[in-house]
């Protein structure tokens, strides 16, 4: 019999926010493990949306 | 039946069978001519939607073996491809592909077939502005793949259900956020092929892909060194 203690780091972005390190977002980021939750900040929704909008500008115009 | 032209008379049975012949090896040829008889060419843009390839006109008769694929069905209105390579015995050969950035871009194909991209080191896009796509066979990753290029590689695949990955990634911020109705089989071949990592790596799959996931299947990646978003 083989047992294992799985150690999983969640952060939550507070309501309103959107986590990033620069390059990913997500509302919800599971930490691997050799990442610190110091590598992460909080941008507003809005902000995020933009983001998101020049992400889409760019792909539209067949940027690759 | 007997044809006659002036006082030549003809068997109709046998001209049809020649006719039927000849358009059979005009097609060969035709088809050879695109395909090289089999052997390696380089396909990109062959079949982009300016060219008007749809399930009607798109009958190979050999197998692609492909030196470059990229763009190769950008925007096509193909719909079928594993199914009628299937049919006909053929495979689509990327193995030896540096470049299959925008390959299925914005096309109608909804089945592709098992696709080795180990050496293809620009795949950005490879099923980018792509709503149709449903299945992929199979992709095979290595550390080469996406090393120079790989923005965007499922951008708006909203259809896709199912995608087996192979092989080992390494590609940083791949991103399976729009690929909503995946589902976990495919998930969990993707956190299986994730390559350990000392130094930090993401893969977005987004929120809806994330709720499909156990803890222990989330830690298959992250105790590999990489953070799921």
């Amino acid at each position: 019999m083989i047992i294992e203690e799985i150690k999983l780091r969640k952060m939550v972005a507070t309501d309103g926010f959107v986590l990033t390190n620069g390059e990913a977002y997500g509302k919800e980021i599971y930490l691997g493990k050799n990442d610190s939750p110091a590598n992460w900040h909080e941008i507003t929704d809005e902000e995020y949306q933009t983001i998101l909008a020049e992400q889409e500008r760019i792909a539209q115009e067949g940027g690759v | 039946m007997a044809l006659y032209l002036g006082n030549e008379k003809y068997n109709v049975n046998q001209y049809a069978d020649g006719f039927e012949d000849g358009e059979k090896s005009a097609l060969d040829e035709f088809w050879g001519t695109i395909q090289n008889y089999g052997q390696p060419k380089n396909f990109s843009s062959y079949f982009i939607t300016a060219y008007a390839w749809n399930d009607s006109t798109f009958n190979p008769r050999f197998d692609f073996i492909c030196t470059s694929a990229a763009m190769m069905f950008q925007y096509s209105k193909i719909t079928k491809l594993a199914e009628k390579l299937k049919e006909r015995n053929l495979k689509l050969d990327t193995s030896a592909c540096s470049q299959v950035n925008q390959m299925f871009q914005g096309a109608s194909i909804k089945d592709v077939p098992r696709l080795d991209i180990t050496k293809a080191q620009y795949v950005s896009y490879m099923f980018g502005t792509n709503a149709k796509v449903e299945t992929i066979e199979g992709l095979i990753f290595s550390k080469t793949t996406g090393s120079a290029s790989s923005t965007n590689f499922f951008y708006q695949a909203s259809k896709l259900t199912h995608c087996k990955f192979e092989g080992k990634i390494h590609i940083n911020d791949l991103n399976l956020s729009d690929c909503v109705l995946l589902d976990k089989e495919s998930l969990l071949s993707l956190l299986n092929c994730l390559a350990e990592t000392e130094t930090t790596k993401t893969v977005t799959l987004g929120a809806t892909n994330l709720a499909k996931l156990t803890d222990e299947e989330k830690a298959i990646a992250t105790e590999k060194g990489w953070d799921l978003a």
